[in-house]
């Protein structure tokens, strides 16, 4: 390790139009930053490109890889990016953060509870009842139906960035069983090796609790009259492009990884089969979305699902987790109106902002995108995984023309915000030999059971390893950080 | 109060053999205030009791799970129902604007938003240039549903094999023909764009009268009229609903009310057959 004076990380050159989250200036890190900082810099650039190699080999010995799907192409198998410097967020600030995401998620879960009951928040105009009842995502096979606990969200998924301004903004809520957490349990027992000193000096707060913490949660939601719960986690099988974090959860959580076929239904139970004949099972942790959970009620061509799931279900006999139907609320025209829901259902200020929304469906607001489109990220409510977003100032007059016969032609079905600054993180970029900016966002995890919560501490940093991209989606050819909250 | 039997077969016959499989049947009579079921047996043939419970309406859901190998499968239902009669001339004491009040007030369109809220089998299309009888204040609702009724009775031809369970009421409307789960579509929906609650239902229809699908299960369509509740409609025969008719289920559409839903594991084709009787209990 001979370093002749010169530090790797002194010639990264800071974001200047962004937050940057690592440093104040050129060479001047951070506080939360500075022992982080001085290790890396105590290295030379083969020492941390060997480390980082080292990390990225960890992840392929262990089958951590994702697919990509583009049309007309074969899937492609792909190990996750990822990049050693790890985001560090300190205390007081991850409290805030804890804060905000455990309040809307109580909000967003009583928020469900209502729209699939009682119905006030739509009876007292806060949440346009059109909105609700037009979303595919909107279940009648969940009205007038009470979940195990009256939980629905058992995991959620809260997308969030910096921007300029340093303040944390809300970009989305995932509430259908989000990815993600594989890759930063993954991730941290990688680095943990890596930067074993760094680690212990800085006391990061343990994510390895993350399997267990869900196992407890999902047993809190088990059905009357169960004791010990039978969990299984459902997959939809090895193609699906989260296959790897299926059965890592399952394989973290010691409980049976199946598939549709391995299950059925009977006299509404469902059972699994196994060598020693028929087991009843209790509690899915389904990673199957709502469409192909069951054939009888769903899509009838779906050969991922367990046919009679939903009649077992709503008989009480077996507890969904995430509960069907959660997807209305996740939906980005719905977004909008969380800070609403937040203040209607718990009489709270939201503690995180909101990135201001256009939805198209509404006049005032379809005008002002048409006409400022180049301004204006335009998103489809009920994608995910980053696909059909287009960003206005990185279209041709061509192109634009081209979004707005697209919104036009289906109103309900877009959304738009402004251009936000995503902060940016030092990353080291491979191609040019050194430190660059890059932009991040931060996936934080959280659970709900009955009368229990828990938010890892920490989550997924993903970086847009290309310069000036703002798409940080790993399909969309983002990595990741691991990322330490300080005790 | 009139007495009816009925006997409901399914038979299906499959190539080739079918390893597992799920059935649904929704074909038992409802249980509510103007019916009541003094008889009930059914058989089936992988000789097992049938599971009943409730579907997501509530509604008596027969289901069985068979896994073993098979190349038919059989379903009888034989039952007794009492039915009272009912005058479908109900009077209601509010105003056609009061009506109006209430039909359009917000609450009103929330709690019922089920049975306003748009299909794929009711989704009426947008250039279909036929002018419906749309329903204002000054017009009474019932009223207004009997005109329609009449209407699309006129409208549409009964017109067995013409359309079959998944025909978008587009085509229906092209063709101007139908089965009785069309005349019901078409109901609905034009009921449904004028903001007014209604719901598919299916059911038993008397034989031996006249009435046109009684041959097969039959389809009409119930309205809801405030102060009086939910009032059937039946316009493939321009007719009220009254003690000839037997209720089963009531849910957005066909589809929440499909007979019988089957998930398989086969090869092959199949062929199926229903044979329905209903009979008035002096007829027998």
């Amino acid at each position: 390790m001979e370093s002749n004076g010169y530090r790797i990380l002194d010639s990264y050159k800071p974001g200047n139009a962004h937050f940057d989250e690592v440093f104040i200036d050129s060479g001047k890190p951070k506080e939360h930053y500075q022992n982080t900082v001085d290790h890396f810099n105590k290295l030379t650039l083969s020492d941390y490109e060997r480390i980082n190699n080292e990390v990225k080999s960890s992840f392929f010995n262990q089958g951590i890889t994702f697919a990509v799907y583009a049309e007309d192409k074969k899937p492609d198998e792909r190990i996750f990016p990822f990049d050693l410097f790890p985001r560090i967020i300190p205390k007081d600030e991850w409290q805030e953060l804890e804060n905000g995401v455990l309040q809307r998620n109580r909000a967003i879960n009583l928020f469900l509870n209502d729209i699939y009951h009682k119905k006030l928040i739509l009876k007292d105009k806060v949440v346009p009842a059109d909105l609700i009842f037009s979303s595919k995502n909107y279940l009648k096979e969940m009205v007038d139906f009470t979940p195990p606990g009256g939980i629905y969200t058992h995991v959620s998924g809260t997308d969030l960035i910096k921007h300029t301004d340093g303040k944390y903004y809300i970009l989305e809520d995932n509430l259908r069983c989000p990815s993600g957490v594989s890759y930063v349990l993954s991730n941290r027992l990688a680095l943990k090796k890596s930067l074993f000193d760094l680690f212990n000096k800085l006391k990061a707060k343990a994510v390895y609790q993350y399997p267990e913490q869900l196992l407890e949660i999902l047993k809190t939601v088990k059905p009357k009259n169960v004791d010990v719960p039978t969990v299984v986690v459902v997959t939809p099988g090895m193609y699906n492009s989260a296959y790897f974090e299926h059965s890592f959860l399952a394989q973290k959580m010691g409980v049976p990884l199946v598939e549709g076929r391995d299950l059925f239904v009977e006299k509404n139970f469902v059972y699994m089969k196994t060598i020693y004949g028929p087991q009843k099972v209790d509690v899915i942790y389904r990673r199957v979305d709502d469409e192909f959970l069951d054939p009888m009620h769903f899509r009838k061509d779906s050969m991922l699902g367990v046919p009679g799931l939903m009649n077992a279900y709503r008989a009480g006999n077996v507890t969904l987790a995430n509960a069907p139907g959660t997807g209305v609320a996740d939906d980005k025209a719905v977004y909008n109106y969380v800070p609403d829901i937040i203040k209607y259902y718990l009489n709270e200020e939201p503690i995180l902002n909101n990135v201001k929304t256009y939805h198209c469906d509404r006049e005032d607001d379809l005008k002002y995108v048409l006409e400022n489109i180049d301004k204006l990220v335009v998103k489809p409510v009920d994608e995910s995984g980053g696909y059909g977003i287009t960003i206005g100032s990185t279209l041709t007059s061509e192109e634009i023309d081209a979004v707005k016969v697209k919104i036009k032609a289906d109103t309900r079905k877009y959304i738009a915000q402004p251009i936000m600054s995503l902060s940016v993180h030092a990353t080291y970029i491979e191609d040019n030999k050194e430190f660059e900016p890059r932009h991040i966002d931060l996936r934080t995890f959280s659970l709900l059971g009955k009368n229990s919560e828990y938010v890892l501490k920490g989550g997924l940093t993903r970086v847009a390893l290309k310069r000036g991209n703002l798409i940080v989606n790993s399909s969309q050819g983002g990595g990741s950080k691991d990322t330490w909250v300080l005790d | 109060m009139e007495t009816f039997y009925i006997e409901y077969t399914i038979e299906n016959n499959y190539e080739k053999p079918v390893k597992k499989a799920n059935f649904g049947l929704l074909i038992l009579p409802a249980k509510n205030p103007f019916q009541t079921i003094k008889e009930q047996s059914m058989c089936c043939s992988d000789g097992k009791e049938s599971f009943i419970s409730p579907n997501i309406f509530g509604f008596d859901l027969i289901t069985h799970y068979i896994d073993k190998p098979f190349t038919r499968f059989l379903f009888k239902l034989f039952a007794t129902v009492e039915v009272k009669k009912l005058n479908p001339f109900q009077i209601t004491t509010l105003s056609p604007l009061e009506e109006f009040a209430i039909i359009t007030s917000v609450d009103y369109q929330i709690d019922n938003h089920l049975f306003l809220t748009s299909t794929s089998l009711t989704k009426m299309p947008w250039n279909h240039g036929i002018w419906f009888p749309v329903y204002r204040s000054e017009q009474s609702l019932f009223d207004y549903l009997l005109e329609l009724n009449n209407f699309i009775y006129k409208l549409l031809s009964y017109s067995p094999q013409s359309t079959n369970v998944d025909t978008p009421i587009e085509e229906v409307l092209k063709i101007k023909k139908g089965v009785c789960q069309d005349f019901a579509h078409v109901f609905i929906s034009v009921c449904r764009e004028n903001k007014i609650p209604a719901r598919y239902v299916s059911g038993y229809l008397i034989q031996g009268d006249a009435y046109i699908g009684a041959s097969q299960l039959h389809a009409w369509v119930e309205v809801l009229i405030p102060e009086l509740g939910w009032v059937g409609f039946d316009a493939t025969n321009n007719l009220l609903v009254d003690n000839n008719y037997i209720k089963i289920a009531h849910g957005t559409d066909y589809r929440d009310c499909s007979p019988i839903v089957g998930v398989l594991e086969t090869a092959g084709q199949q062929n199926s057959k229903h044979l329905v009787i209903v009979k008035n209990q002096q007829q027998q």
